[in-house]
């Protein structure tokens, strides 16, 4: 049984947006810029959009036809006891996959910008224990805690963008879509993969008060996310222009510049505030997800015990999965939307097929 | 280092077996000793230098021909 | 651990045994009460035996119990003893017979006490007695009367010292439970206030008064109040503190998870809020729940102001909290990570202030941060005159010393100071007391990892907060969860007219605090 845990659709809607792109606002800008620079913004708009609020519709379909069950029940139940453990095991080891990948992004980015002489894992390790403390309270208090935190975060975010924009020079957008239509869909591909990982709201929709509205919630998540990646990937090419493409971390680069009153701000470290408790979410999110999966997979009662253990694991594969960032870069580049399309936009579509020609 | 990390193993057992123990989840109790035994076996061969099979490989090969198609589709490069 | 189980299991049954066997009903014999009384008693100074009989041919004996002291003197002897002695003598000769008749005279047309109630057990005597009553029996009756003359030297209603404020109301709790409960009586003039009764404490028997309105307290809430009240077997509650320690949700907490104050005003907001109050008997504070965070960061006061200062004051002090929290680890984690997100100027004067000091930052702020809580804690127990020389011994001459020496930077003077002074603008004691743990937590954590570190620290709080619970009702509630009716009166404090709905969680079974549309407007022109 889920522990007696409720959490609401505004809660999930705040949850999903830093699901999707808390560790996106550091990387993402990177991966755009291999394939579009002048074009940056289109990737948010009309492509990610696009594709995204359909992932997410599609995902939402799914989970209020199937409103009392986890994802793990899902697919037993439309596919059978064997083919549906064997989906479910996929799922569950991607997203300890996706848990990994995004601890060892949080990890890079902090070496990498303000701690380079502490070793990566003393830095996984701390943020490890503070998010495998948040995933034994449950999703309840990550939920709310993820509601205090968003409007202050969307706030300074907004602000960031606001001074910034002294330095935008307007000219850096043009040429208009020089390079056709391809570019941009690929370079929307990452940041898709991402908004992807909407399936794992299936995992808890039995805690939802209000299931019937997951749809609007996850698709509301997209938007807000293809919003604030509009303001934030415009403003990066007009400040920067074809520079982009050799910065790393570009918009903390980007809040470097921010001067007001000739004074540098050092809004780095409010960026860098926002930015950690934002991974904080998504780890914690993805981590619970996985808990939970595995619970329901291994047909446990409880998913409290599993934390700990499961942390060390992740962990572990953190370490293990990449050798340093230009292999990340090029892993969320290339092979990620790959394989996150496949399994979480397939497998959902496969299930909505069997769950047709069962009739269920 | 190996030790710390012994002890750390250690800590994480005793805080969390003897609850299952005494509430009788046999079946958590075999589950969280599984993953706890993977992930020390996982962090030890990292300490020790030992080279592991690593995952992203495997998932860059599997979707290796997908991937490229993605590019073929869109014409980049 | 079976072992110890024994142990704590037969000491409870040997406290539990009952030495004077006062829980034995009332005889009918005089004598034989009198001897019950005296052996239970015992040699105590403080108790007055007074022996006397009434009635014209002084057929009817009786004596009455009191203690000397826990009395209202003149009320035993104009109303109790005087009628007994004098008036008792103009009923006819043959109106006394013995037994159960006399008794009902005696209460009818004799006794002009107002509280007067008869008791059949001889425990119920001694709880009546020691509590400050007097307790009267008479020759051939199992009952005794217990008169209310409570009344006793105490402290008059004074201000109270901890919770200061501009405006509103001057008067606050005191030592005595009647007192207390009256001052709430007299704001809040409804029946529907309840005010129960309970006895805590073996060795003490400490009245606790229960305090709620009926029909805006959730009766889960009061039950639960009720349950944990009941559950406390020990041998003294001395102070509300004590009686926190035995029903907060969670007893290890560093933050507050149970609201006090002296102040009536308060209590009695917090009552129309839908909260259950607790009074202790011979305790100036009084405990309010269930609590959430938001209440250590209001102040009565802030009711009582024009609302946009009131904000005004409540952001203030939301700053102060954060900087009394974070700036010392800000600090150590800026000079020794980061320092380039210091302005480039600030750094210069900052590293050249800090040149020659012979310690790490760490220890710096640490250290200072020791010396300015051991000033507070010896200008707080000092009579007040010591406490003023203490207090510009430490900051002047140690603080300028210390810098001139070279011992400490002047940048962690200031901040030390800083963070000091910002502690002391939250209002709550309780509250700005456990934010110092808060703090050593976080400057170890920025000496390690930075702002990476605060950040992280800051998130294991903001998760143990947000995973608290009192009483049922999440700690940060209008905030996380968000309940935006409520967030009226948080971070902003709306005017009276547009707080229209009652706290969610604890009058949310009845919302309604007031009329729409009661803001003031100009009389319409026709």
């Amino acid at each position: 049984m889920m522990e007696n845990e409720q959490i609401t659709l505004p809660q999930l809607t705040f949850l999903w947006v830093w699901g999707i792109v808390a560790t996106g606002i550091l990387y993402f800008p990177t991966t755009i810029s291999r394939h579009v620079v002048e074009d940056a913004w289109t990737v948010a708009v009309p492509f990610f959009l696009a594709f995204g609020a359909m992932i997410a519709w599609l995902h939402g379909v799914l989970g209020t036809k199937f409103s009392r069950m986890t994802l793990i029940g899902i697919c037993e139940t439309i596919c059978g006891k064997i083919i549906g453990k064997f989906l479910g095991l996929i799922l569950v080891l991607w997203f300890l996959f996706v848990t990994a990948l995004t601890l060892r992004l949080v990890g890079e980015f902090v070496v990498l910008t303000i701690m380079p002489e502490t070793p990566l894992i003393a830095i996984v390790l701390l943020f490890m224990v503070l998010v495998a403390y948040s995933v034994r309270h449950g999703i309840e208090v990550i939920a709310r805690t993820g509601e205090i935190l968003s409007p202050v975060s969307y706030v300074a975010i907004a602000v960031v963008v606001v001074l910034v924009a002294k330095e935008a020079r307007f000219e850096n957008l043009l040429p208009f879509m020089a390079q056709g239509w391809g570019p941009p869909i690929r370079a929307a591909l990452t940041p898709v993969s991402f908004a992807a990982t909407t399936l794992g709201a299936l995992m808890f929709t039995p805690s939802l008060n209000r299931p019937r509205l997951l749809k609007l919630s996850l698709v509301l998540s997209v938007v807000v996310v293809s919003t604030a990646g509009l303001m934030i990937e415009s403003m990066s090419t007009m400040v920067f222009g074809a520079a982009r493409r050799e910065i790393m971390f570009l918009h903390f680069d980007l809040i470097r510049l921010i001067k007001l009153l000739n004074i540098h701000l050092g809004l780095q470290s409010i960026f860098m505030t926002v930015i950690i408790c934002g991974s904080f979410l998504q780890v914690s999110l993805f981590y619970h997800l996985t808990v939970v999966g595995l619970r329901q997979w291994l047909g446990l009662m409880y998913y409290r015990p599993l934390v700990t253990p499961l942390g060390v694991v992740i962990i572990a594969l953190s370490v293990l999965l990449f050798e340093n960032i230009l292999e990340i870069v090029d892993f969320m580049d290339k092979f990620l939307p790959a394989a996150s399309l496949t399994l979480q936009v397939g497998i959902p579509c496969l299930l909505l097929l069997g769950a047709r020609v069962r009739r269920l | 280092m190996l030790l710390l990390l012994l002890l750390v193993f250690g800590g994480i057992i005793a805080l969390e077996a003897p609850g299952l123990v005494r509430k009788q989840m046999w079946g958590e109790l075999a589950a969280f000793g599984f993953l706890l035994a993977l992930g020390m076996a996982l962090s030890m061969a990292q300490m020790l230098d030992i080279p592991l099979p690593n995952p992203t490989k495997g998932i860059e090969a599997l979707f290796k021909p997908m991937a490229d198609a993605i590019d073929k589709v869109l014409m980049v490069k | 651990m079976k072992f110890w189980k024994r142990i704590w299991r037969s000491a409870a049954r040997k406290t539990k045994n009952d030495p004077a066997g006062g829980s034995q009903p009332l005889s009918k014999s005089l004598a034989v009460n009198l001897a019950r009384v005296r052996t239970i008693l015992g040699e105590n100074s403080d108790i007055d035996i007074r022996e006397f009989s009434i009635g014209k041919r002084q057929q009817v004996a009786g004596f009455l119990v009191l203690v000397d002291g826990l009395v209202d003197k003149s009320i035993v002897n104009d109303n109790i003893l005087q009628p007994l002695l004098t008036s008792a003598r103009l009923v006819e000769p043959d109106g006394f017979p013995p037994g159960k008749r006399v008794f009902q005279q005696v209460k009818e047309s004799i006794l002009a006490v107002g509280h007067l109630e008869e008791v059949y057990t001889m425990d119920e005597v001694l709880d009546g007695i020691l509590s400050g009553d007097t307790a009267i029996f008479l020759d051939g009756n199992e009952a005794a009367f217990i008169a209310g003359t409570r009344g006793w030297e105490s402290r008059g209603v004074q201000e109270s010292v901890v919770e200061m404020a501009v405006r509103g109301p001057r008067e606050g709790f005191t030592e005595t439970l009647r007192t207390n409960t009256s001052l709430l009586r007299r704001k809040i003039k409804n029946v529907n206030l309840r005010v129960e009764n309970m006895l805590v404490g073996k060795q003490t028997r400490t009245t606790v008064c229960l305090l709620y309105i009926k029909g805006i307290a959730g009766n889960k809430v009061v039950e639960e109040v009720r349950r944990r009240l009941e559950h406390i077997e020990t041998d003294a509650v001395l102070d509300s503190g004590v009686l926190v320690e035995f029903i907060e949700d969670a007893p290890f907490s560093p933050l507050p998870t149970v609201y006090l104050s002296e102040r009536p005003d308060t209590v009695a907001s917090k009552l129309l809020e839908g909260r259950v109050a607790l009074l202790i008997e011979g305790s100036p504070t009084a405990m309010t729940v269930p609590t959430v965070f938001m209440e250590f960061m209001i102040s009565s006061e802030d009711y009582y102001s024009r609302p946009i200062y009131a904000t005004i004051t409540r952001w203030l002090r939301a700053i102060s909290l954060l900087a009394t929290l974070f700036a010392p680890a800000l600090y150590v984690a800026a000079v020794t990570f980061h320092q380039e997100m210091i302005p480039v100027e600030l750094l210069l004067r900052m590293a050249g202030a800090r040149e020659g000091v012979p310690f790490p930052a760490v220890l710096e702020v640490l250290i200072m941060g020791i010396i300015f809580e051991i000033l507070r804690e010896a200008g707080i127990r000092m009579p007040r005159p010591i406490g003023q020389a203490v207090s510009i011994v430490g900051a002047l001459i140690l603080g300028e010393a210390a810098s001139r020496a070279g011992m400490v930077s002047n940048p962690v003077i200031i901040v030390a100071a800083f963070t000091g002074i910002t502690l002391f603008a939250i209002s709550s004691p309780e509250l700005s007391f456990s934010l110092v743990a808060f703090r050593v937590f976080f400057v170890f954590l920025a000496a390690t990892f930075g702002l990476f570190g605060i950040v992280t620290g800051a998130l294991f709080t903001l998760v143990y907060m947000v995973s608290l619970r009192s009483f049922g009702v999440p700690y940060l509630s209008p905030l996380a969860p968000i309940i935006l009716s409520d967030l009226k009166d948080t971070l902003i404090r709306a005017p009276w007219w547009a707080m229209l709905l009652r706290p969610h969680f604890t009058g949310g079974q009845n919302p309604a605090r007031q009329r729409f549309l009661l803001r003031p407007r100009p009389p319409a022109k026709k």
